[in-house]
């Protein structure tokens, strides 16, 4: 699998991205071990609107409740729904995009036709409608996610597709005879891995932030504890009225962190795509910036090559 | 001939990688005098573009200059200021780049582009469109084109064409010297010849210098007044016209020289039995985006039997590469009938079994092979697919195979991705995985054209060697009337979609009959001075 490790490497050489990689490790490591460690976020501790103290680090909520354990046990479902969102919209716009732009004919015609029909329906008024009608829960909200938010992500790859179509060894693997979902599946897919890891990232970073959208105007279930809820119950309590800041702000910071971790990582990603963007930043540190002009090839007499 | 006009002394460029600096050109020394033409030549990767770049001071990062000097009219171009290099470039020294259709701009028509390089050196003419214009028309008419093109837009004219529009542009401020980097590897024979003579006419007519980079020796051998052979970044040999014709001092000079000559031993064919692929009436026509109609096979008919070798040979867009696809079942035909032992094929969807039968090896060796996998699964999978061998075998199998095509120990080969191998190396393993269907007719679709000259031989070679060992129907696809009169027994020439002639290898070869073939011989054996010394027709 050198295309994963040539992926992990430009991330980690990436000074950003690494940096992303250890924030977005950061909360998904609270969110596993986290809610073994706090309490029940559930639970009536203090007294309501308590500012923080060394008893509730964050304060409690207008429930009563401790908006630390809110905010780890939060952590929790928000991110698995957005993973798994994720995931999924990545899985289905490779396999429909993959397919329509190796097959063309009909079978694009009506992929493409299905794809623009997604993408020219109004989103959010989508997303609000169906939620409200679905059971709320997790399921629902991944599901009303996914069907918002895969063609994008197909219309992406299928373009990516119709550039590979045509290379040889795409023809060869048709002259050997491979079925068309091997052809894709095998031959097309692995060379687009880094267009697939970025567009997973991608569609994880929008899912966060449309889930906690959604939650937070009740279309969640709001008896369970997730990012969204918290700042549902938090504007519920009046938390901006009575300036109990410290109900909302943590849980608003997580969510900020994670999706800036993971824009990080996708600049990482990024280079991974576009070699030349790395390339330019080696060529930077090492010339220094005084040679740096684009006007002319640079002159470093002192340059020596590197052995071996 | 005159004074030294451009002096590059012992130069020396890097290009920064993750790993440190790797040098591409080391300590390369070069003249040029007035009026001269010189030849840089070398296979890919010897460094020689890198050479004119850097002396042009065009090369972009991750290039830099680590060493040594560049004269042009005494002026230090290393050191030089951005002032010093803008007053330099174009009006001093000029270039034509490899690929005309990258040097135009898709969106602006061709009298304009010309017109701003004019515009932006002579501050007269940026104020004055009529005699720009007229400027340019003049330009155009140097190159042999229709000054009524002034107005055309670049995808309306030929590669040829564009590649002389973008001449007319080299030549728009009479600079002194003009560089030209493999300005006719993308373009035909026939049409490369007409450019080089064109070139030779103006340079006699106007004295400016030519610096020639080429990876194709033979096509200079004859005009130039010297030629630097490089290779992995240094300067073999720097050979005048007279060291050349008795075929250079360095060895390696020897090889790009020599070898083309190939020698096919004469053979007997037993044409009585009936054919394996028997082809008729093949046609598939396209459109345009303009609605024309283009007809890449009209009606194509041809035979190849077990054991033979049979070239279908013509310029770009003469639609052999097309007649290969038709076959191969890449593309659905128009008409016209492909019969494997007596079987018509084009009347099902391909089975298993009739892609099995019918294999291909590809162009261009760096997009045949996929770069995510390995070898072994370049060629261990058709043996999957088709059954021909079990999962335990299958790595056994594919290292046998990787032995025929000549990549010993295969053990070291077969757990390799494609970019740790050479072009030549990536060929022999796409012939590998073709032969690891045990198909009984293989197309080799131009498969030397993308390979240097010292590896063309050893690709022919094998291929020759598999169709008398194993009996293979080979037909093989190509631009180079010397490599199908090398390997081929029959020869068949292709031009607008029709075959315009066809006989023994020999027989085309020495006795030509259609204008077009004759054409063809005429580009491929001649020398070119006797063919640039002619006076046009």
């Amino acid at each position: 699998m050198t295309g994963w490790r040539a992926i992990w490497d430009g991330i980690w050489q990436h000074p950003g991205a690494r940096l992303g990689v250890l924030l977005v490790g950061a909360f998904v490591a609270v969110a596993t071990v986290g809610p073994w460690l706090v309490g029940d976020p559930l639970a009536f501790v203090a007294t309501p609107l308590q500012p923080p103290s060394w008893q509730h680090w964050l304060g409690t909520t207008g429930q009563g409740q401790d908006v630390l354990a809110q905010t780890v046990c939060g952590a929790r479902p928000t991110l698995i729904v957005a993973g798994a969102v994720g995931l999924t919209v990545v899985v289905v716009g490779a396999l429909v995009g993959g397919l329509a732009g190796f097959l063309g004919g009909p079978f694009d015609d009506a992929a493409s036709l299905a794809i623009n029909v997604t993408l020219v329906l109004p989103g959010l008024p989508l997303m609000v409608v169906l939620a409200a009608w679905l059971p709320p829960g997790p399921a629902s909200i991944w599901g009303v996610l996914v069907l918002t938010g895969w063609a994008w992500n197909a219309r992406v790859i299928r373009a990516a597709t119709l550039s590979l179509r045509d290379r040889d060894f795409v023809h060869a693997a048709i002259v050997a005879g491979e079925s068309p979902v091997r052809i894709v599946a095998v031959e097309i897919l692995p060379n687009l891995l880094s267009l697939l890891t970025a567009s997973f990232i991608g569609a994880t970073v929008h899912a966060i932030g449309a889930q906690v959208g959604l939650e937070f105007l009740g279309l969640g279930d709001v008896g369970a504890v997730t990012w969204g809820t918290n700042l549902y119950w938090a504007t519920n309590d009046a938390a901006l009225l009575t300036g109990s800041w410290w109900t909302f702000v943590p849980t608003g910071l997580g969510v900020a962190l994670v999706g800036f971790g993971l824009t990080l990582v996708n600049y990482g990603v990024d280079e991974q795509t576009n070699p030349r963007l790395r390339s330019e930043r080696l060529w930077q540190a090492l010339l220094g910036s005084s040679l740096a002009t684009r006007d002319r090839t640079p002159v470093a007499p002192h340059l020596r090559p590197t052995d071996g | 001939m005159g004074e030294v006009l451009l002096s590059v002394r012992d130069l020396r460029v890097g290009f920064v990688t993750p790993d440190g600096l790797v040098e591409a050109v080391r300590g390369v020394s070069l003249d040029v005098d007035a009026g001269e033409l010189v030849g840089l030549v070398g296979e890919s990767g010897s460094g020689k573009s890198t050479v004119v770049q850097a002396v042009l001071r065009s090369l972009g990062p991750p290039g830099v200059i680590t060493g040594g000097q560049v004269l042009f009219d005494g002026q230090d171009l290393v050191t030089a200021g951005p002032v010093a290099l803008r007053a330099f470039r174009w009006r001093q020294a000029s270039v034509v780049l490899q690929s005309a259709l990258d040097s135009l701009s898709p969106v602006r028509r061709v009298g304009d582009q010309l017109g701003d390089t004019l515009a932006a050196h002579d501050e007269t003419l940026a104020r004055d469109p009529g005699a720009r214009r007229a400027r340019c028309a003049e330009l155009l008419a140097l190159v042999d084109l229709d000054p009524g093109l002034l107005d055309a837009w670049p995808h309306e004219l030929s590669g040829g064409m564009r590649q002389r529009v973008v001449l007319a542009a080299a030549l728009a401020l009479t600079p002194k010297l003009i560089v030209f980097d493999e300005p006719t590897t993308a373009l035909d024979v026939l049409v490369e010849r007409q450019i080089l003579r064109r070139v030779l006419a103006l340079q006699r007519e106007l004295g400016f210098a030519v610096l020639f980079i080429t990876h194709d020796l033979p096509l200079l051998r004859e005009v130039v007044d010297r030629v630097a052979v490089m290779r992995d970044g240094e300067l073999v040999e720097v050979a005048d016209q007279a060291a050349l014709a008795h075929g250079g001092q360095h060895p390696y000079t020897q090889t790009l020289l020599g070898s083309q000559d190939l020698a096919p031993a004469p053979r007997r064919l037993d044409r009585t039995r009936p054919p394996v692929l028997s082809v008729s009436g093949l046609s598939k026509a396209f459109r345009r985006p303009d609605g024309t109609r283009v007809d890449a096979a009209a009606g194509v008919g041809l035979q190849l039997h077990r054991g033979e070798a049979v070239a279908l040979v013509g310029g770009s867009g003469s639609g052999k590469s097309t007649v290969a696809k038709l076959i191969a079942r890449l593309l659905p035909a128009d008409a016209g009938q492909v019969r494997l032992d007596g079987q018509d094929l084009l009347v099902r969807r391909p089975t298993l079994g009739d892609r099995r039968r019918v294999q291909v090896v590809f162009q261009d060796p760096y997009a045949s092979l996929n770069p995510v996998h390995t070898l072994l699964h370049a060629v261990g999978r058709p043996l999957l697919r088709h059954g021909i061998c079990t999962r335990d075998q299958v790595r056994d199998r594919a290292a046998a195979l990787l032995e025929v095509v000549g990549l010993t120990p295969a053990e070291d080969f077969l757990d390799r991705h494609p970019h740790a191998c050479s072009g030549g190396q990536r060929q022999r393993v796409a012939i590998a995985r073709a032969l690891a269907c045990e198909p009984d007719v293989l197309i080799a679709d131009e498969p030397t054209s993308m390979l240097d000259l010292t590896l063309r031989l050893g690709i022919l070679n094998l291929l020759a060697r598999l169709r008398d060992e194993r009996g293979l129907a080979l037909l093989f696809i190509t631009h180079d009337l010397v490599s199908a009169r090398a390997l081929a027994d029959r020869i068949l020439v292709m031009q607008h979609g029709q075959v315009v002639e066809q006989g023994l290898a020999q027989d085309v070869v020495e006795r030509p009959s259609h204008p077009y073939t004759c054409e063809l011989v005429a580009a491929a054996a001649e020398g070119w001075s006797r063919q640039v010394e002619e006076p046009p027709p």
